[in-house]
């Protein structure tokens, strides 16, 4: 896809534009993009939100307002980082809706082939507990660092703070969840 | 995880919380109502102008004041208080872009009075403003009003028996109320409260009198502030089990200019068996189920006959339900039945010469057999209907749309069941309450269990018991 800055209503040539002709509206690019990224909305806000129907509506409304403010993507080849903004802002909203900085711990996967599974479930629910009971902002971080594996800068765009205040909820969040990496070890 | 290498610059510490990371976080599988709902949007989009277009919500603006909406009551069915929105501005034309659920104050449990141990299921309210709302409770009908957000909440007295009122203000309340006999006719008489509902006042609208056979009276009242409203009385016949029909025997209406104390005729006074649908303060409808209805823009002093054009001799009008669209003109939404059976959810517009509702569009992704009984306007295009289910206990089955009923989404996530009474709606805060019995547990008989109301503020996806 190359670098042209799109406007609603102007049509647009793509390099992998899908069917014949190559030639597709704005919007049709558009409505192609969002397309792509519902099973990685839908994951993202999962992991922030640790609840699978609070996921989906989050992943909805995003999708909603994406369409709304559509003519505020100059490049189409940042549609990722723009829309997961989006993304993570609608899911830090609904975090601190819920009034409370804890959501419901993530249940553990017993891995096969583990010789002790009691154990290392447990250790498992440890994290993701701990992990639940960080507030918006700092699980925000560490999901999009850790398991999301983003840079710093990425999520800094994303989250929409500078690089330097990222880190330092970073270097909070893993203080607060040291006693759980201590368990682990 | 993105499946990009990017441990390099990660210590000890990082990759273990990492690798714990990689094995709790295990998402589960994308739904597909989320594919679809996205498919969805896609589509409105491209099908629609690539015009500038407003949404209901732009238009309006997040700090407008909303107007409260008031429905007459009827002692057949609690009827569901519809939200209403007062166009300001210019409204675009064409094809509303839908808004998503909009993003108000948390509301996890909602601020109800404090009732444990007493009568739990709320029969009607409504949010005024931000700091004023007012609750009925029980089969007493208990009058609770907050007028600090919902910190505070202190009992007003009760209505008895009597039909749940509603109230214009923290001050001023009314309610219908029917007295008399099917000997010697029915009085049509609204209550007054002018302090709060301490104290009621009954104010003679009119009378209806008693046909030869047995009859049932019902009574709708509306008013637009203290002093304007309308009382409109009909009597229903009654069948061969002695409940009342939708056959209406006498219809007559008044109104009054001075707070109840003189009423004159309604000339065009529809006959009301179902109650009024108001999608405004001064827009309402009345419809019978042969899709012959009457719309009123003025708060109810008149009427113009509007019927649905093109119905089958064998389907009739189940429910109906009004909504104003973003381009200004009225939605009548109704479940139609064909040959007793629900059969279609249908969204009818006037038509160009305003005596005839036709067909706007057909309803996609929504099972009208759910016995959807009301449709709630949550503004913006965003409609939530809620129905009984189709089996016995019916469950609550929950659907929305953001696109004025075009297309639907299933949402409920629990399977309360049970006849639920019709819900009512908070619309400052987005909420949806109604009443239901928990009959999730099929094994046991739950018809003796207790009804408590229950609310939902995302769309019907989730519902909680109300903590009383």
């Amino acid at each position: 896809m190359d670098d042209t800055r799109l406007a609603a209503g102007a049509s647009v040539a793509l390099v992998d534009a899908e069917g014949p002709g190559g030639t597709l509206t704005a919007d049709e690019v558009f409505a192609s993009l969002t397309r792509r990224q519902v099973d990685a909305a839908f994951r993202l806000a999962w992991a922030i939100l640790g609840d699978p129907g609070d996921a989906e509506d989050a992943a909805q409304d995003a999708f909603a307002m994406a369409w709304r403010k559509r003519s505020s993507l100059r490049d189409v080849a940042k549609f990722e980082p723009w829309f997961q903004a989006i993304l993570v802002n609608t899911c830090r909203e609904r975090l601190r809706q819920r009034g409370r900085s804890r959501v419901r711990a993530v249940e553990a996967v017993p891995e096969h082939g583990v010789s002790d599974d009691s154990v290392q479930v447990g250790i498992r629910a440890e994290v993701g507990g701990a992990l639940a009971g960080l507030d918006p902002e700092h699980r925000i971080v560490v999901v999009l660092r850790y398991w999301a594996d983003l840079t710093v800068d990425e999520i800094a765009e994303r989250v929409g703070v500078p690089a330097g205040t990222v880190k330092s909820r970073l270097h909070y969040a893993l203080k607060t969840l040291h006693t759980e990496l201590e368990g682990v070890r | 995880m993105t499946g990009v290498d990017r441990t390099t610059d990660l210590t000890d510490d990082e990759l273990r919380l990492r690798a714990e990371l990689a094995r709790t976080l295990v998402p589960p599988p994308t739904p597909t109502s989320l594919r679809m709902a996205v498919d969805a949007l896609a589509a409105r989009h491209l099908a629609a102008p690539a015009a500038a277009r407003r949404s209901w919500w732009e238009v309006l603006g997040r700090g407008t004041t909303w107007f409260r909406l008031a429905a007459g009551a009827v002692t057949m069915v609690v009827l569901a208080v519809v939200g209403l929105v007062l166009l300001q501005g210019r409204v675009p034309q064409g094809q509303v872009a839908a808004t998503p659920f909009p993003t108000l104050p948390a509301v996890t449990q909602p601020a109800l009075p404090d009732r444990s141990g007493a009568a739990r299921i709320t029969t009607g309210g409504a949010w005024i403003d931000a700091n004023t709302a007012w609750v009925t409770v029980g089969d007493a009908t208990d009058i609770w009003m907050t007028t600090d957000g919902g910190q505070t909440w202190s009992e007003r007295g009760s209505m008895g028996e009597d039909l749940p009122p509603v109230f214009l203000d923290a001050s001023n309340g009314y309610a219908p109320r029917v007295v008399g006999n099917a000997d010697a006719g029915h009085a049509i008489l609204v209550s007054k409260t002018t302090d709060g509902g301490q104290s009621w006042l009954p104010f003679q609208a009119g009378f209806v009198a008693a046909p030869d056979e047995g009859s049932y009276p019902v009574a709708s009242a509306h008013f637009t502030d203290p002093l304007h409203g309308v009382v409109l009385g009909t009597t229903l016949g009654l069948g061969a089990d002695g409940a009342p029909t939708d056959e209406a025997l006498a219809c007559a209406g008044w109104s009054t200019d001075d707070g109840g104390e003189h009423w004159a005729v309604i000339a065009t006074a529809p006959c009301v068996a179902s109650g009024i649908r108001w999608a405004s303060p001064l827009v309402g409808l009345v419809a019978d189920p042969t899709g012959t209805t009457f719309v009123t823009d003025d708060g109810g002093r008149t009427w113009e006959q509007r019927v649905v054009a093109d119905m089958a001799p064998s389907s009739e009008l189940w429910t109906s339900h009004l909504a104003l669209a973003a381009d200004g003109t009225l939605r009548l939404v109704a479940a139609i039945s064909t040959d007793g059976l629900l059969s279609d959810l249908a969204v009818y517009a006037p038509d160009a010469s305003g005596t005839r509702w036709r067909a706007a569009y057909t309803p996609r992704g929504v099972r009208v057999t759910d016995a959807i009984s009301v449709i709630s306007d949550l503004g913006g295009g965003h409609w939530l209907a809620i129905g009984e289910g189709n089996t016995i206990p019916g469950n609550l089955s929950t659907w929305d749309s953001y696109d004025e009923g075009r297309t639907w989404t299933r949402t409920v996530d629990t399977l309360l069941s049970g006849h639920g009474l019709a819900p009512w709606f908070d619309r400052l805060h987005g909420t949806v309450y109604g009443g239901w019995m928990d009959c999730r547990d099929r094994t046991k008989d739950c018809s003796a269990s207790p009804m408590t109301t229950w609310f939902t503020n995302d769309g019907g996806r989730s519902w909680h018991e109300v903590p009383f």
